[in-house]
């Protein structure tokens, strides 16, 4: 499990309302992935167990200390005998905490340790302290920490492939949408095995989705994708110490209006000719109105403005002499999923020209050296950008010259050509590519996992639906959790 | 923290000799109501000592027409009076400690980089492991444990893991580089002084009757959950990714966490707590909490050793040094090191970048005298922590523009106990670097089975032995 979904996932197991703050906790390994959620890099350090553990004690002792909150977890009919209010503890809670009924073995062990509760906590309750002694170890079980998936025994692999158990599937599909357990409904679906069919699968997830929690975890993905954090520590000259965060926020407001309140998809994302503005994002928009600090949604007539590319976050935070380059990579790398060799090492050669445009064309375009992968991915992702100054502001000149936002792009169905941010935007919406890079970052992040040889089909499916305008993002996600490879593993090599 | 407990009589006089000086205080410390007998017997021996600091984007020496502006003059025995002459290199900052310095040249990381020459760099700066062939670019890993790690397993305290840390934020690109369980096991890095801090001192605090009760209560769900992760180890059908993640996690379990036993006074708590880690302009404040911290944790025996990774693997933190251009803000140090207003190959040339290279050079050279001064300040019975360890200020680039391998900057700080070289500067004789790392084996006391020193640490194809010009 990932920080954010051992915090999820106590949050709902505890009924805390709230995550409990984590920010103590030992920081996981980088991913090789775009995202946090990385399972094959996440480990249990020595760190991260002793910070466990004292969070563990900490939320069982709250637990047993708030009688409400108690009660929701025992469930109203908790038995007050020390001996069956064991068995029902450890059995209701233990399934909830592993996300599956609890083996014999399993039961007996936590069973006889709730018992020593009187003996551990010495002079307390020994229900409570049963409950306290049963919270603080089920939380650093591992059974609780790490999304095992054996799969069906009797199933055995199948051309390498080997089939999940409903419970299994059920944590999947919550942890991808929730960054949390299954709830009651899920798992009931699980035990009458209920989640092997794609159409109950697809409701489930639709009902998922419709969650609080679903909404976060939309907002999540695009947060890290988009790099948006680090929109906080941008200071563009003449404005304001804020604006960085208010790019920020506009971005995020926008995807969730998209995705959430519209139910829209990826091209809606790249194109939708409206956003939110402040004030201060008014004035550098050049959106005439009444505006306070408060984030209000604007129409914009479609010419300069449409789309994620063209925020100003996206843009600002992508500035300097090199910001087409800048934005060239990040659109190649994170939209297309294009692969782009690193730059090579040598002298640095000399800048020359009057506009932005031409002095990067100056070192990178045609017949120089930078040709091969400037000219041809990475310019023309960053030129048709050039409409925009370093703060996002849009400008039809630079240095006193005409800004040039023609270029053209070898897409896989063949090279486009389009002029300006407002083509450039719609060629994207329209690539293949750009729909399966985003289904390839929502198998990283939904999954967990990085992408293999074995989801290129999957890919190429739900990447065509998209941009056939067939999916919404939330749409999107429902496909992929009815594919095959949602209720199956592959199999390791031990 | 309740105030009283550290008027309790230390239950064992022997760490009564921990006396904070330069501004640290250290409280009485509370390790021994934990009857930690293994740490007493540790405690019997002389104890050693390892910080690595690390610098990103080379340093200011000379390459690519550039003059030297880094290294002392002259080979040979280090003065102050000669060191403070040669104003024009950037250790000039250390030469009042001239006579506890070891500096080495002529060193080499062995392997090229896998696409990115800062990831290939901070993959083998303290590992003298291959660079990964997947991941690659500005992904790639270590193909092998790094030195922190090993020395950490074989010297601290119930082989507690190396404090890991960092100034600047942890994520982004190409963000923590430096520590490795393993191949391709990338340590992370804490970056917050003040999680830090919390982390180290933990359950201090507390009566001792309640800490045997915690004990007891934790040594009864941990035998419940080692049970659970050997019955998951017995299985048959696991991959050797998951077999060795849940190894890690059976040996990380402890049923008494020793948390660090000392504390800073309540007023430096207080900064640690206000300050924000990832903003570049609290670099040097950031850095100098981390080396409090690194010092406390040496001084109380947490982990004795450390690493700080200064900046992110291509660092582009923007400084600001009084005195230098009046204090204005320079541009960001990786285009710096490049020369150039980019952060690849392309860019207008920024105009004194070699001197602005050379200030940040002295920057991270008044850091690394900060870290020696606070090493100075703590007695031991051995001498202060500065005699009894060594602490090192590297790079995982050698040259700022050409962004090589080649003669990596190595300022050691301290003799180990008598075993390195002090006052001199030595050339190793283009050697890879790997011999460095087992001389430093070898100086904090690790051996292999037999008793012979360590002289394979690194990639096993590395030619294998030591240095034998940095021992005393």
């Amino acid at each position: 499990m990932s920080h954010r979904q051992w915090a999820g996932a106590t949050r709902d197991l505890l009924a805390l309302g709230a995550a409990p703050d984590i920010a103590m906790f030992t920081p996981d390994p980088p991913s090789s992935t775009s995202f946090d959620n990385n399972g094959g890099t996440l480990v249990v350090s020595p760190g991260l167990r002793a910070d466990y553990e004292l969070m563990a004690e900490q939320l069982a002792s709250d637990l047993v200390a708030d009688a409400a909150r108690l009660s929701k977890v025992t469930g109203a009919d908790w038995p007050s005998g020390l001996d069956a209010a064991a068995d029902s503890f450890v059995t209701r809670f233990g399934e909830r905490a592993f996300r599956r009924p609890l083996s014999a073995a399993e039961r007996t062990a936590f069973v006889s340790l709730f018992k020593r509760g009187g003996e551990l906590f010495p002079g307390d309750d020994p229900k409570l302290s049963g409950v306290r002694l049963t919270v603080q170890a089920m939380l650093m079980a591992p059974a609780f920490l790490y999304r095992v998936e054996l799969g069906e025994a009797a199933g055995g692999s199948n051309g390498g492939v080997i089939q999940l158990t409903g419970y299994e599937i059920a944590s999947r599909l919550s942890f991808m949408l929730w960054d949390s357990g299954p709830d009651e409904l899920l798992m009931e679906a699980a035990k009458a095995g209920r989640l092997g069919e794609p159409d109950e699968l697809a409701a489930q997830a639709r009902r998922l989705l419709q969650d609080p929690r679903a909404t976060d975890k939309l907002a999540e993905f695009h947060r890290q994708l988009l790099e948006l954090d680090r929109y906080d520590e941008m200071h563009p000259k003449d404005l304001s110490a804020d604006i960085g965060a208010s790019m920020r926020r506009e971005t995020e407001r926008f995807v969730r209006d998209v995705v959430v309140e519209n139910e829209g998809g990826l091209a809606e994302l790249l194109t939708a000719p409206y956003g939110y503005v402040n004030a201060e994002l008014a004035s550098l928009y050049g959106v005439t109105g009444t505006f306070g600090s408060e984030l209000t949604k604007v129409s914009f007539d479609g010419t300069q403005r449409a789309g994620l590319m063209t925020q100003a976050g996206f843009l600002a935070y992508r500035s300097g002499d090199t910001a087409p380059i800048l934005r060239g990579v990040f659109i190649n790398d994170k939209l297309l999923c294009a692969k782009l060799p690193p730059p090579p090492v040598f002298e640095p050669p000399r800048l020359s020209g009057a506009t932005r445009r031409e002095r990067i064309d100056s070192i990178t375009g045609e017949g120089t050296c930078g040709a091969g992968c400037h000219a041809q991915l990475i310019n023309p992702a960053g030129f048709p950008l050039e409409f925009f100054d370093d703060a996002g502001r849009y400008r039809a000149q630079d240095n006193g010259r005409p800004v040039d936002g023609k270029a053209s792009y070898p897409f896989r169905a063949g090279a486009l050509s389009y002029d300006g941010p407002i083509e450039w935007s719609r060629a994207v919406a329209d690539s293949a590519e750009a729909h399966e890079c985003y289904v390839k970052h929502w198998i990283e992040f939904g999954f967990g996992r990085s992408v293999g040889a074995g989801d290129a089909a999957l890919i190429t499916r739900v990447g065509l639906a998209s941009r056939e305008r067939e999916l919404s993002v939330r749409e999107l996600l429902v496909a992929l959790v009815q594919s095959p490879t949602f209720r199956t593993r592959k199999l390791e090599q031990p | 923290m309740s105030k009283s407990i550290w008027k309790r009589p230390a239950p064992v006089s022997r760490r009564g000799f921990l006396r904070g000086a330069g501004g640290v205080v250290v409280g009485l410390p509370m390790l021994d109501v934990f009857g930690r007998s293994r740490v007493e017997a540790q405690a019997q021996g002389e104890r050693r000592f390892a910080v690595f600091v690390r610098q990103a984007n080379g340093v200011a020496q000379s390459g690519d027409g550039e003059p030297e502006r880094f290294w002392p003059k002259a080979l040979g025995a280090l003065t102050t009076a000669q060191m403070q002459s040669e104003v024009d290199r950037g250790v000039v900052e250390l030469a009042s400690y001239a006579d506890k310095l070891l500096l080495v040249k002529g060193t080499r990381f062995a392997f090229s980089a896998n696409g990115c020459g800062h990831s290939g760099g901070g993959n083998q700066v303290l590992t003298a492991a291959r660079v990964s062939e997947d991941p690659s670019g500005e992904k790639s890993l270590a193909m092998g444990e790094s030195i922190d790690n090993r020395m950490a397993r074989e010297i601290n305290p119930d082989a507690r893991e190396p404090l890991t840390l960092m100034t600047g934020s942890t994520s982004g690109y190409l963000p923590v580089v430096l520590s490795y369980r393993g191949a391709k096991m990338l340590r992370g890095a804490d970056n917050d002084p003040f999680v830090v801090y919390k982390r180290m001192t933990g359950l201090t605090g507390m009566d001792a009757g309640v800490v045997d009760e915690i004990a007891t209560r934790r040594k009864s769900v941990n035998d419940l959950i080692r049970g659970q992760l050997r019955d998951f180890l017995g299985r048959s059908d696991l991959s050797s990714n998951d077999r060795q993640r849940l190894d890690l996690h059976l040996s990380s379990i402890r049923d008494v966490e020793v948390r660090m036993a000392c504390m800073l006074p309540d007023m430096r708590q207080r900064e640690l707590d206000g300050v924000s880690p990832v903003d570049g302009k609290n670099y040097v404040q950031v850095t100098q909490m981390h080396m409090d911290l690194i010092a406390l944790s040496l001084a109380c025996d947490y982990s004795r050793v450390a690493t700080l990774q200064m900046g992110q693997g291509n660092d582009a933190t923007r400084h600001s040094i009084p005195g230098f251009r009046g204090g204005e803000t320079l541009p960001r140090f990786h285009q710096i090191s490049h020369r150039i207003y980019g952060d690849g190959t392309e860019g207008d040339p920024i105009e004194g970048a070699q001197e602005m290279h050379f200030e940040i050079d002295k920057l991270h050279a008044r850091l690394f005298k900060y870290l020696i001064d606070r090493l100075a300040a703590y007695s031991t019975p051995e001498g202060t922590l500065l005699d009894s360890g060594f602490a090192v200020w590297t790079n995982d680039i050698a040259h700022g523009v050409s962004h090589g391998y080649k003669n990596v900057p190595w300022v050691f700080a301290g003799s180990c106990g008598g075993f390195l070289k002090q006052g001199q500067y030595v050339d190793a004789g283009n050697v890879t670097h790997n011999k460095l790392f087992n001389t430093l084996l070898e100086a904090v006391g690790v051996k292999n089975a037999d008793g012979t020193p360590v002289d394979d640490f690194g990639d096993p194809s590395l030619s294998k032995g030591g240095i034998d010009v940095m021992k005393a």
